[in-house]
């Protein structure tokens, strides 16, 4: 429907004629997908799946355990196959689906054994280990976002539940928990090798890294707001060195490398460290001043990332950045900084940046515009 | 050139799990292997909990001697297990203990509880398939139950079924 409305807008535009629509036509059409019958296949698929589950869930303590174990062994097996196979002959989506199985069953296999064995510990545990035996198969043989999210999302959780687990301060324990938090940061930095890696996975992951270190920067920028003593600062810091080796091997990968525009590398990834480690890393007490500080971070670290985006035409992106400012601004308006007067002053200023990224922003797009015309 | 340095790479990333979870497989067999086998009464059975699914909640029946406070204590406690007669009986003893029998609570996931008054009880839970669930909640009501576990060397008190027989 959409295409004949293009088609006929075109043809009355003296875009194309008549012939070149018709030819358009048919050329999407022979491209077409029943993607209603697949997607019908696949819910009857998922049925199925489900049902034999339920099935062996309800005889599971009549199952001999050495029948569940051969029986799931046999499964990891014939995924591990397939994938090689189909990995050697270039059927991407069937080498996806069975990387994806078998990662799946590796994850089944752990809590099987656990189940039978009787094995206890934190599921995070469980889930580093599968992190640790299913995730080198997925770093080398994913091709598609199907397992950059699957990887991705695996170590988040699974570093994240660690890091929420362990408690105590000893240097051990702070500096896993340090590893957690960088782990968004590992991600990216694992995109920037793409000569190891396929071009979507690094994508997903980059992503993905991304989008949690932006995220994490701007709610931690919150603490500004309570009070950081000398002892809490100096846990931070020790946490904060992981962060800091993961940003610095992410920037030398990424200037090595085109994967991103230059102008965005120090914003995206120093400029959340830079925001984070003053939010965390410096004591501070809970007042007025500190949450002008808290909101200037804030701001400036936003205002980097859109002057960043603005200048490699990352419409996107700058319009993300401008929306986590103005956010930010409309917070304020609800906080009411000590006075009415101060609260003013940061709406000021607030606003005021926002127009001056805006007119930044108008004047870049038209001054690449012109240069265009030109050439 | 790249296809060929990733392709070996590959195959042993996809070996990898499955040698590891092999291993693992037979390292667990091979502590069962040394396994005793033990017959515990239990007690005090809630057949249903709707909210973690089909398990049987029980509490080991065992005769226990010892102090109890030994396990609400810093460094907590294991039981040294014995059998006498027809009877088993749970010695409480500090982890340092040498023992025949000793069992690890944590690692055999029983749960210890005690109040002013009330004696020690340890209890934990199986899984009972809803096939096998209504059979079982019919034996209990009518025939004293007992738990077959096998106990490793590690401590670790593994509940295989609950059976009337």
């Amino acid at each position: 429907m959409a295409l004949e409305q293009k088609l006929a807008k075109w043809v009355a535009a003296d875009l194309i004629d008549a012939k070149t629509a018709d030819e358009i036509r048919a050329h999407e059409h022979a491209r077409g997908r029943p993607v209603l019958l697949w997607a019908i296949a696949a819910l009857g698929l998922l049925a199925v799946a489900l049902g034999i589950i339920l099935m062996i869930s309800a005889n599971w303590d009549r199952i001999p355990a050495f029948v569940k174990l051969g029986a799931h062994f046999a499964m990891l097996l014939a995924a591990a196959l397939t994938c090689w196979r189909a990995n050697i002959s270039g059927r991407r989506w069937e080498s996806e689906a069975a990387l994806f199985i078998f990662s799946a069953l590796t994850l089944g296999g752990i809590a099987l054994q656990s189940q039978v064995y009787q094995l206890v510990g934190p599921s995070w545990q469980a889930l580093l280990v599968w992190m640790a035996l299913a995730g080198p198969a997925m770093l080398l043989g994913g091709r598609t976002r199907l397992i950059g999210i699957t990887f991705s999302l695996g170590l988040i959780v699974a570093m994240t539940a660690m890091a929420t687990s362990i408690r105590g301060d000893t240097p051990t324990i702070l500096l896993s928990q340090g590893l957690a938090m960088a782990s968004p940061v590992i991600l990216v930095l694992l995109s920037f090798l793409r000569k190891q890696l396929s071009t979507a996975m690094c994508l997903t992951m980059r992503e993905t890294g991304f989008n949690i270190i932006l995220l994490g920067a701007s709610l931690a920028h919150f603490a500004w707001a309570d009070a950081i003593s000398s002892s809490q600062a100096l846990d931070m810091l020790l946490r904060l060195t992981p962060v800091a080796l993961a940003v610095a091997g992410a920037l030398w990968l990424a200037w090595r490398s085109d994967a991103l525009p230059k102008s965005l590398l120090l914003p995206m990834l120093l400029g959340p460290f830079a925001a984070l480690f003053l939010t965390v890393g410096i004591p501070h007490a809970d007042g007025s001043l500190s949450r002008f500080i808290g909101v200037a971070v804030y701001g400036a670290m936003w205002a980097a990332i859109a002057w960043g985006a603005a200048r490699s035409a990352s419409s996107v992106l700058f319009a993300i950045a401008i929306g986590a400012i103005a956010v930010r601004i409309f917070i304020i308006y609800l906080e009411l900084f000590g006075s009415l007067a101060q609260t003013g002053v940061m709406l000021f200023a607030g606003g005021l940046l926002l127009v001056a990224l805006a007119w930044g922003w108008r004047a870049l797009v038209r001054t690449a515009r012109m240069g265009k015309a030109k050439s | 050139m790249k296809k060929m340095m990733k392709r070996p790479l590959f195959a042993l990333a996809l070996a990898l799990p499955v040698v590891v979870l092999g291993l693992m497989i037979g390292l667990h067999q091979q502590a069962l292997s040394t396994a005793t086998d033990w017959r515990i009464p239990i007690s005090g059975y809630d057949p249903r909990d709707p909210l973690r699914g089909h398990y049987l909640r029980f509490a080991y029946d065992w005769q226990v001697q010892g102090d109890a406070a030994l396990c609400t204590s810093s460094t907590g406690c294991i039981l040294c297990l014995h059998q006498s007669d027809d009877n088993v009986i749970a010695q409480i003893s500090s982890p340092e203990t040498q023992c025949l029998n000793p069992v690890d609570l944590k690692a055999s996931s029983i749960r210890f509880s005690t109040g002013p008054g009330s004696p020690a009880r340890f209890s934990s839970r199986i899984f009972v398939s809803e096939a096998s669930a209504p059979a079982l909640e019919q034996a209990l009501q009518n025939k004293p139950g007992f738990l077959v576990a096998h106990l490793a060397k590690d401590g670790r008190l593994i509940s295989r079924r609950v059976t009337t027989d």
